[in-house]
């Protein structure tokens, strides 16, 4: 017991402004086992039932999407220990676990909740990990239950956890007369979803600013398409491009400052930088062929984009400092909207040959692999530790979500009962 | 004034049923103002105006103003404080529709996959209606491109105005007046038909002359 040791965090309280109860949550459905995921018991939390959120349900449901774990059934357990003492190590030996969280919620004098986690290590009969959270409210368990994911991820990993993010995606419900457009931003599991905007007219395109304070997106509202910029709290909202001709593609510059986009008011699709303080553009494309769906490189230095100068999509690469361009597609005659991993690694891009694919190149090795098998899949976007990636596709007529490793060999669908969903972002990791 | 009155229908919509009940302020400001100024498309809770399911060459309805549990407000003439529509932007979305009756072609030019070339078929539709607006000189026409919906959404959002463009120059080859022509695309943000196959797709690759 020498790694004994509890640490006393304090919850900062996300305070929601929006006052209207959420939406139909996303439901996930998982569809391929990881044949070498590590087991793992999330052995059911004391005191956390009450109608209150599961912790322990959320941290199993979260290790299981990533891929990487396989949580034990809590009807298969021998026992439920919440403390340390109470643990018969070699029950859990002979059911091949090798690690274990367990843990307790309990109501403090002031009625808000304390959680407290141990990951254990089976085999060496010890505490890897001890965590306290003091003064949480009710709803902020599941965020809890989020950070002891992304801790114990961590701690098997060695990789950064992304289950404490937000995902932003549109919504979409067809009237009898009119469509309604709801741009909506959830928790990555899908759950807390909270609407931006609503409108009868299409929405595209939502990019995160990398303080996961703002959006951009795009919104047909007038009648055409325009680039908006809105805070997350819906205090600030801001047209910032409405030229003649197309305003789309927004996208965040890593610093904050600036935005990417596509404007065709010098006659065709064209990409601009956006300097978010002084208003001034930047022409970074002057071809009289489609460019557009601008994203940065983690580092800032070039961005990529969508160009069809070769007579179909293909991306290229932009170098800020030497103005230099470099094609990075050569597999197909369709690839479009890129995304770059967080840690530089990946480029995804949507790929169309026998239909249309989420493919991805490794900048390491200069490979392409085409890593999705659904249908009309588009719109990729990288969790944050670069681990995932999250698309749009279609499902039964039905516009859906889905999250894919980027090896291609878990993935899973998040639905909105009586809605199609797409143009998913992932956001990024929250300031703590 | 007297043709504009032939314009159809342009209701004055509460945006978004679901949404709450628009504050007070709002309403007043609508139901004081004559001109459409106030009444610009907004966000949740505020008012839109849609242009509705028009017969064409009918008579002209005024705007209509429903507060938000349904009940009619006010009627305004939507063409009260416009000029000339001659004048206007062919895009601005106040602007009525107008249809002609019995066109002798549907409003529509069609393209391949990935392709923003008219084809012969797609000139016969441009040079019917070059010359109903060379007849109709206080007409005015938005051009809207669209795409199916396979491939990424802004990537269609751009090839849809490519489209648009190749419409607007053939217009203009065949001597219609540049100003009034509007380029705008909805990519694949509103297909004309719903599903997933090709003959379903190639309906939605297209281009729409919308007269006003």
């Amino acid at each position: 017991m020498r790694y004994t040791k509890l640490w006393i965090l304090s919850l900062s309280l996300f305070l929601s402004l929006f006052s209207l109860s959420a939406k139909a949550a996303l439901t996930i459905e998982i569809n391929e086992g990881f044949d070498n995921a590590l087991p793992i018991a999330v052995v059911p939390f004391a005191n956390e039932n009450s109608g209150l959120a599961n912790v322990s349900n959320v941290v199993a449901a979260d290790l299981k999407r990533s891929g990487q774990f396989k949580p034990l059934a809590s009807n298969q357990m021998p026992s439920l220990p919440s403390e340390l003492n109470q643990i018969d190590y070699n029950q859990w030996r002979t059911l091949m676990i090798d690690n274990m969280v367990i843990g307790k919620v309990s109501q403090m004098a002031n009625g808000l909740y304390q959680v407290d986690m141990r990951l254990i290590n089976v085999l060496r009969k010890e505490q890897m990990m001890g965590k306290r959270w003091s003064n949480v409210p009710a709803k902020g368990l599941r965020q809890v239950a989020h950070q002891i994911s992304d801790a114990v991820y961590q701690e098997l990993t060695g990789k950064r956890g992304a289950f404490n993010t937000q995902i932003a995606y549109v919504t979409m419900v067809k009237g009898s007369k009119q469509r309604f457009y709801t741009l909506e931003v959830a928790d990555a599991d899908g759950y807390n979803a909270q609407p931006l905007l609503k409108s009868t007219k299409p929405i595209m395109s939502p990019s995160w600013s990398p303080d996961g304070k703002k959006l951009a997106y795009v919104s047909f509202e007038d009648g055409r398409s325009k680039v908006y910029v809105q805070s997350l709290d819906g205090k600030y909202r801001k047209m910032v491009a409405g030229y003649k001709g197309i305003n789309g593609a927004p996208a965040w510059s890593p610093d904050g400052q600036k935005l990417a986009v596509t404007l065709s008011k010098g006659g065709n699709a064209d990409i601009y930088i956006l300097d978010l303080n002084t208003n001034r553009l930047q022409q970074i494309t002057r071809d009289r062929a489609i460019e557009t769906e601008a994203t940065w490189a983690p580092d800032g230095q070039s961005i990529l984009y969508n160009s069809d100068r070769r007579g179909q999509p293909q991306i290229f690469q932009y170098f800020f400092d030497t103005r230099d361009e470099v094609r990075i597609t050569f597999e197909g005659k369709y690839n479009s909207d890129p995304q770059m991993s967080p840690d530089g690694r990946y480029v995804a891009v949507v790929h169309g040959s026998k239909g249309y694919h989420i493919g991805l190149v490794d900048n390491q090795t200069k490979r392409f692999e085409v890593i999705t098998d659904t249908f009309l899949d588009e719109s990729p976007s990288f969790s944050p530790n670069s681990e995932l990636i999250l698309y749009a596709m279609n499902k039964g007529g039905r516009g859906q979500l889905a999250v894919t490793t980027t090896d291609g060999r878990f993935s899973q669908t998040l639905q909105v009962k009586n809605a199609e969903v797409r143009e998913p972002a992932w956001g990024p990791y929250s300031a703590e | 004034m007297k043709t504009l009155s032939k314009l159809a229908v342009a209701v004055l919509a509460a945006s978004l049923a679901a949404c709450s009940t628009p504050p007070q302020k709002e309403m007043d400001a609508i139901l004081d103002g004559d001109s459409m100024q106030d009444t610009a498309p907004g966000l949740d809770g505020r008012y839109q105006i849609q242009q509705q399911d028009l017969d064409g060459g009918a008579t002209m309805t005024p705007v209509e103003v429903y507060g938000p549990d349904g009940q009619l407000l006010t009627t305004i003439d939507p063409l009260d404080g416009m000029q000339n529509i001659g004048d206007s932007d062919p895009l601005d979305p106040r602007l009525p529709e107008y249809k002609l009756l019995n066109a002798l072609h549907e409003n529509v030019v069609y393209f391949g996959y990935d392709q923003y070339s008219v084809d012969e078929k797609g000139m016969e539709v441009l040079r019917y209606y070059a010359d109903v607006l060379a007849q109709d000189p206080r007409r005015i026409a938005a051009l809207y491109g669209h795409t199916d919906e396979r491939g990424s959404p802004e990537y269609n959002l751009a090839l849809g105005e490519k489209r648009a463009k190749a419409v607007f120059d053939a217009l203009v080859v065949l001597g219609i007046d540049p100003k009034r022509l509007g380029v705008s695309s909805m990519g694949e943000e509103e297909p004309a038909v719903f599903g997933s196959n090709e003959s379903v797709y190639a309906k939605n690759r297209r281009v729409e002359i919308i007269l006003k």
